[in-house]
């Protein structure tokens, strides 16, 4: 049955092969990886397959483990078969699931070492993390099931890749910013002064900065004593330099001004009471890392083993 | 499990265990109604022909039989065993789907060896020597065959799985002569050596006359009749007489009444002779004739609930209902016609 796998899914397997081929090859021939996706090209095209390919190479195979078979009626030979439906479905998804898990992780053991060659070592911050680690191998088999069962719902496989495709994606980017946060308990930096020097914050002017500098920091920025995040309905201040009459991360102040040469803010004397506000900045640490990892891939791994038993279930109350 | 388990020989007595029974049969689609409460059996041994126009529910039928479709009520069985879509595994059943779904980029040797894994039952060197029987190269990939070549691996698939009953959906359909011979023969060699229960659905009755010994015919999702060919044929009389001529007893399936003759299909086990008042060959304008099997599907086919029936013009089998208040005998023509041209 193995054998059965490969041969129908041998094309997709092959041409995520070749993708991913090249994502490491770009990848070992430019060396560091870029801030942003838009630097060099090559590196574009390596980061942007990093980030694609786990789900595009999940929601391609699963669908054509479920809706190809429905949409070219290649179900009715092998649903009359002496197996059952369910026993079909985990014939032909468990050796391609296996197959491009190990294509993905060592893609991904790649990206880990491409991030850290930026000679920082390795990164939690959302992008290098989406890349890195055991989570790539999460996203494929999450969207490997969301493909497999949009695939029991929509015969089409077309429409149904379309819409696992977004689920996956929708289902990626509200984990990395709702849920990935908070997957590790969050730590605060507290200060009396706006660690600012010229363009930014220089953490490391404040006691315990220096692990902001290699953590994910989640938001930072002036806020009433006593708390660690924004009075409910304010956000946190989304730039290192207040305007005038700006609305400084939950206390009303009218008019900022620096004073001296920007080396440093103060809140001006017309706030109420400036000694109610303090300096917070809100980060995980690089120590983190396998935390999140750990939890990231939890729940994308139970997504996955939700959807195709889910798939299986339709599968089997279906009529043709 | 292993051939002991198959029966080894052809034709159990019609006693015996019927090897589909179903029972009130219903399957009810949004766009209408596949069968209606439908009921007749087959019994084992048979090579049961399922005739009956478009959207009759010959196709639903088969593939409730084979699992795939679940009915909307009623209950049937399949070798003894109760059939529940989706669980019920497919042992001993070979089912050949209408549109002939096979992998069209596999080669056939590789069909033979996924059919291989999927089954208990497996008979490498039947298929191999059917299929080179019936002139399929092994290594071609299926989508490069021609329909025909595509049936006829389709059902070697079925045959070698060496199955108890198999249930083909239009086996025949838009195959040329040649290949529809070939493969019919092929397949009456395989199935009366492993005693094998066929039931077939076709058009093209012609097809299915030399072949089968069981008949049923599904008219708007019913079976209207289901019994042996032999008593298929014997039971059905052709009366032609003169307009004025009384009705023949027996069952009156349809009265087709020209200018100057009549004519009635008649069921029964007699031949209706005896109430036209004389023997056969009495008087010059009754005659008695043995009617094909396209005309006694097709009177069955055209015949109206009612026993009443409108003049027609001479000839023009079905004619009757082609005005149709139910638009029945409009498909039932285009049966006739394939028949005729088959």
């Amino acid at each position: 049955m193995t054998w059965v796998s490969w041969r129908l899914h041998r094309t997709q397997l092959l041409i995520i092969g070749t993708l991913a081929v090249l994502a490491a090859v770009a990848m070992t021939t430019t060396g560091r990886p870029p801030m942003s996706l838009a630097v060099h090209d090559v590196q574009a095209l390596a980061w942007g397959l990093l980030f694609a390919l786990p789900v595009a190479a999940g929601v391609v195979v699963g669908v054509t483990v479920t809706a190809r078979e429905r949409e070219r009626f290649t179900n009715r030979l092998a649903w009359t078969q002496g197996i059952s439906r369910t026993r079909w479905l985990l014939a032909t998804l468990v050796p391609v699931a296996v197959v491009g898990s190990v294509a993905v992780a060592l893609i991904s053991s790649i990206a880990t070492w491409w991030v850290a060659a930026a000679g920082n070592g390795p990164r939690i911050d959302p992008n290098p993390f989406d890349v890195s680690g055991v989570v790539p191998v999460a996203y494929f088999l999450a969207s490997l099931g969301l493909g497999v069962l949009a695939g029991s719902v929509i015969r089409n496989e077309g429409l149904a890749g379309a819409s696992a495709a977004i689920a996956a994606i929708a289902a990626r980017i509200v984990v990395r910013n709702v849920v990935r946060p908070h997957l590790a308990p969050v730590v605060h930096l507290t200060s009396a002064h706006f660690p600012l020097r010229d363009l930014g914050p220089i953490w490391s002017s404040i006691p315990g900065g220096s692990a902001v500098e290699h953590g994910w920091i989640l938001g930072y920025g002036w806020v009433p004593a006593g708390r660690t995040t924004p009075l409910p309905g304010h956000s946190w201040y989304s730039s290192f330099r207040p305007a005038t009459g700006s609305d400084i991360v939950g206390v009303r102040c009218p008019v900022v001004t620096p004073s001296g040469s920007r080396s440093s803010f103060s809140v001006h004397s017309d706030c109420s009471n400036p000694a109610h506000l303090h300096f917070v900045v809100n980060f995980q640490p690089l120590s983190h890392y396998w935390l999140l990892q750990a939890g990231e891939a939890g729940i994308f791994l139970a997504g996955a083993i939700a959807f195709v038993a889910l798939a299986a279930f339709l599968l089997r109350r279906s009529s043709e | 499990m292993t051939d002991g388990q198959l029966p080894g020989t052809r034709g159990a007595p019609d006693g015996g265990a019927p090897a589909v029974e179903c029972r009130g049969l219903t399957k009810h689609y949004w766009r209408g109604d596949a069968l209606v409460d439908c009921s007749f059996s087959v019994p084992e041994g048979r090579l049961a022909a399922l005739v009956g126009p478009n959207g009759a529910g010959k196709s639903t039928f088969l593939r409730i039989a084979a699992g795939l479709t679940r009915p909307t009520s009623g209950d049937i069985d399949v070798l003894g065993e109760p059939i529940v879509s989706g669980r019920t595994v497919a042992t001993h059943v070979g089912y050949v789907d209408q549109v002939r779904p096979l992998y069209r980029r596999l080669r056939v040797d590789e069909h033979l060896r996924m059919a291989a894994a999927m089954n208990d039952v497996w008979d490498q060197a039947m298929a191999v020597r059917l299929l080179s029987q019936l002139e399929v190269p092994l290594r071609a990939r299926v989508g490069r065959l021609s329909v025909g070549q595509q049936a006829k691996v389709a059902v070697t698939l079925c045959l070698a799985t060496r199955p108890r009953l198999m249930l083909l959906d239009e086996p025949l359909a838009s195959l040329d002569p040649v290949a529809r011979t070939m493969l019919m023969r092929a397949l009456l060699a395989e199935v009366s050596e492993m005693g094998t229960t066929v039931v077939l659905s076709s058009h093209v009755i012609s097809d299915l006359d030399p072949v089968c010994d069981y008949l049923i015919i599904l008219r708007d999702g019913q079976a209207v009749l289901s019994e042996p060919m032999d008593d298929v044929r014997a039971g059905h009389h052709l009366v032609v007489a003169g307009r004025d001529a009384p009705s023949p007893p027996g069952d009156v399936v349809t009265e087709e009444r020209g200018a100057r003759q009549v004519r009635w299909m008649v069921r029964s086990h007699e031949p209706p002779i005896g109430g036209l008042g004389g023997g056969s060959g009495e008087g010059p304008d009754v005659e008695v004739l043995r009617p094909s099997l396209d005309e006694i599907v097709v009177a069955h086919l055209t015949r109206r609930h009612a026993s009443a029936t409108t003049p027609a013009d001479d000839g023009g089998v079905g004619a009757g209902g082609a005005d149709g208040v139910d638009g029945a005998g409009q498909r039932d023509l285009v049966i006739a016609d394939e028949g005729e041209r088959a």
